[in-house]
């Protein structure tokens, strides 16, 4: 017998249709079906397919807003625009300016070198910011009023100094950002976090600077491999930098210099002076600003990055242009300038997102660990 | 259609009003339309005591703070974050315009829009429901700033004219009410919302 696909006629109704009786018209049946059902699963594609249709219902992406996060040498730079709407249409596009009681960035209390953002329902994305906010305020007055006056210690084991002097790290504040969110699990918040920061990593002091040079080689071999990587292993680098300055080695070793060469501080002297040598024989370490980047999706799961995090509606686009443009050790207007242009140029290209542009730039400086931030309006398009 | 006459500005404060849109159980439950409506339907006056939530919360934070008044901004984030809390218990499904006057404020007047998913955002102009599509782009090019009443009750009047003319499901009774440093007052109103 010979099979035949009906790709045009569509078969008769269902309820008129009997069970074929002959082997052939059992096969011929079989082979029929197929092409209704993909002529079904074609119209639900196109129906569903448009993004922006999907937006209408979707309560992530019926506000709009993305979020661009890229990490340099010791600063950090956040995007994010300034539409705010109702699915296609937009009502307002001051979302993050002073005037606006809701901005989808801000800093957290008690933090003066992290900034939070989120995308999504602005509703939920306001709860949720004020929820974070009381936490991390409530948090800060109750460990200061528990903190012993004592001064900061330099030599202090752990390096951070007394509870009064600490502040919350990125890291903290993105695993309580999470944990504010799983909390919701039954009826999640539509919000996903962007949270990004500098934060204090001790490394060892390089003592020598003829080492250094010598080192040099190594030191550019090193440097290529771990950026070949978007996901560094940076849990593996910080162990094996705790662990040459436990031994009590004065000596650089190989494994050390990776750290000092993505991560050099605005500290002009590498060495300090000999008798602080002579005091402390071991833990020769000093803290350096480390860019900390972290996404969240609407249920908690957190991502971190060397390099960028995006989130919101354009982050397929964005995803595209910052790994296009991104190289390591940028810095200050360089690094605005980069996530400037990768973040307009995803957001030209999508509808729900746009109306204005602010860059963020949270920049190390001194060697107190000040931290400056400083505040870019960039134009992009209206429509 | 039920009632040509429904006033749907309430008056939160001294210096401050709340449009609200949205089926008319929400609309009176959230904000304090049950004032006239006392007066038609007096057996319904319990139910109607517990349906002005938020101007009796805001006059009670006044009542308990030593006649200190909320301002324009406060009151807008109250009323967001009640939209907000009842969104996944029994949502209130009212879109909410409240516009206030405040002295400390640099233009004195600030207008927030609202929506039943609990989003808030501060605005120049504003507009809910199907007025939306047709009003904002006239409020796009006439709006400027630095205006004074009469031209803003002109733009809101033009807004008006336009939907008489192209919306096809319109009403045509509207009120206009400005508030100013002098409070609320009703400026224009084509029909007595109190008329039986």
């Amino acid at each position: 017998y010979t099979t035949t696909m009906t790709a045009t006629a569509p078969s008769p109704s269902p309820a008129k249709r009997r069970q074929p009786r002959s082997r052939q018209q059992r096969h011929r049946h079989c082979h029929r079906q197929p092409p209704r059902i993909l002529l079904l699963l074609f119209v639900f594609s196109l129906l569903l397919s448009t993004h922006a249709q999907q937006s209408q219902s979707n309560p992530a992406e019926f506000n709009g807003g993305s979020i661009l996060a890229m990490a340099g040498r010791n600063s950090i730079a956040i995007a994010t625009d300034s539409r705010f709407g109702l699915g296609f249409q937009t009502v307002s596009a001051n979302t993050n300016t002073a005037a606006s009681p809701t901005k989808r960035l801000f800093l957290p209390p008690d933090t003066h070198s992290t900034m939070v953002a989120w995308t999504g329902l602005l509703g939920d994305g306001t709860t949720f910011s004020e929820e974070l906010s009381a936490l991390l305020a409530n948090k800060a007055r109750r460990a200061g009023g528990m903190a012993f006056p004592n001064d900061r210690d330099d030599d202090d084991d752990d390096g951070r100094g007394t509870r009064r002097n600490r502040e919350m790290s990125p890291g903290a504040v993105a695993t309580i950002a999470s944990h504010l969110l799983y909390r919701r699990r039954s009826a999640p918040y539509y919000v996903e976090t962007v949270v990004a920061g500098l934060e204090d990593v001790r490394v060892p002091i390089v003592w020598m600077e003829e080492e250094e040079e010598e080192k040099g080689q190594g030191k550019e071999e090193r440097k290529a491999e771990s950026s070949k990587t978007i996901y560094g292993d940076i849990e593996g680098e910080m162990t094996n930098a705790r662990a040459t300055s436990i031994t009590g080695s004065d000596r650089v070793s190989h494994r050390e210099l990776p750290m000092q060469s993505l991560l050099r501080t605005a500290t002009t002297s590498p060495g300090t002076p000999p008798r602080q040598r002579h005091r402390h024989r071991h833990r020769q370490t000093r803290t350096i600003r480390k860019p900390y980047l972290c996404t969240t999706d609407m249920l908690g799961a957190r991502s971190t990055s060397d390099s960028f995090v995006c989130s919101g509606v354009a982050s397929r686009s964005l995803h595209g242009t910052a790994e296009a443009l991104w190289r390591p050790e940028l810095e200050g207007e360089e690094l605005v300038e980069v996530c400037g242009k990768a973040f307009v140029s995803a957001l030209e290209r999508d509808c729900l997102s746009g109306y204005g542009a602010v860059v963020y730039l949270i920049r190390a400086v001194g060697e107190e660990g000040d931290v400056e931030i400083w505040e870019y309006v960039l134009d992009c398009r209206n429509d | 259609m039920y009632q040509q006459n429904l006033d749907k500005i309430a008056e939160l404060s001294s210096h401050s009003a709340m449009g609200v849109s949205g089926p008319n159980c929400d609309l009176v439950n959230f904000s304090e339309l049950g004032t006239g409506l006392s007066d038609v339907t007096p057996h319904l006056a319990p139910y109607h005591d517990q349906c002005r939530y938020i101007s009796k919360n805001l006059a009670l934070y006044e009542l308990s703070n030593d006649g200190m008044k909320l301002s324009t901004h406060a009151q807008a984030n109250f009323c967001r974050g009640e939209l907000a809390k009842a969104l996944r218990k029994g949502p209130f499904q009212v879109n909410v315009i409240l516009g206030g006057y405040d002295e400390n404020v640099p233009n004195g007047g600030s207008l927030y829009v609202m929506d039943y998913l609990g989003s808030c955002q501060k605005v120049n102009y504003g507009a809910q429901g199907y007025a939306s599509n047709f009003t904002l782009s006239i409020m796009d090019r006439d709006w400027e700033e630095g205006l004074n009443e009469e031209q803003a009750v002109k733009i809101v009047e033009h807004c008006i004219r336009e939907l008489n003319m192209r919306f096809l499901l319109n009403q045509s009774n509207f009120i206009i009410k400005v508030v100013d440093k002098d409070g609320v007052r009703t400026v224009k109103a084509d029909s007595d919302p109190t008329d039986n």
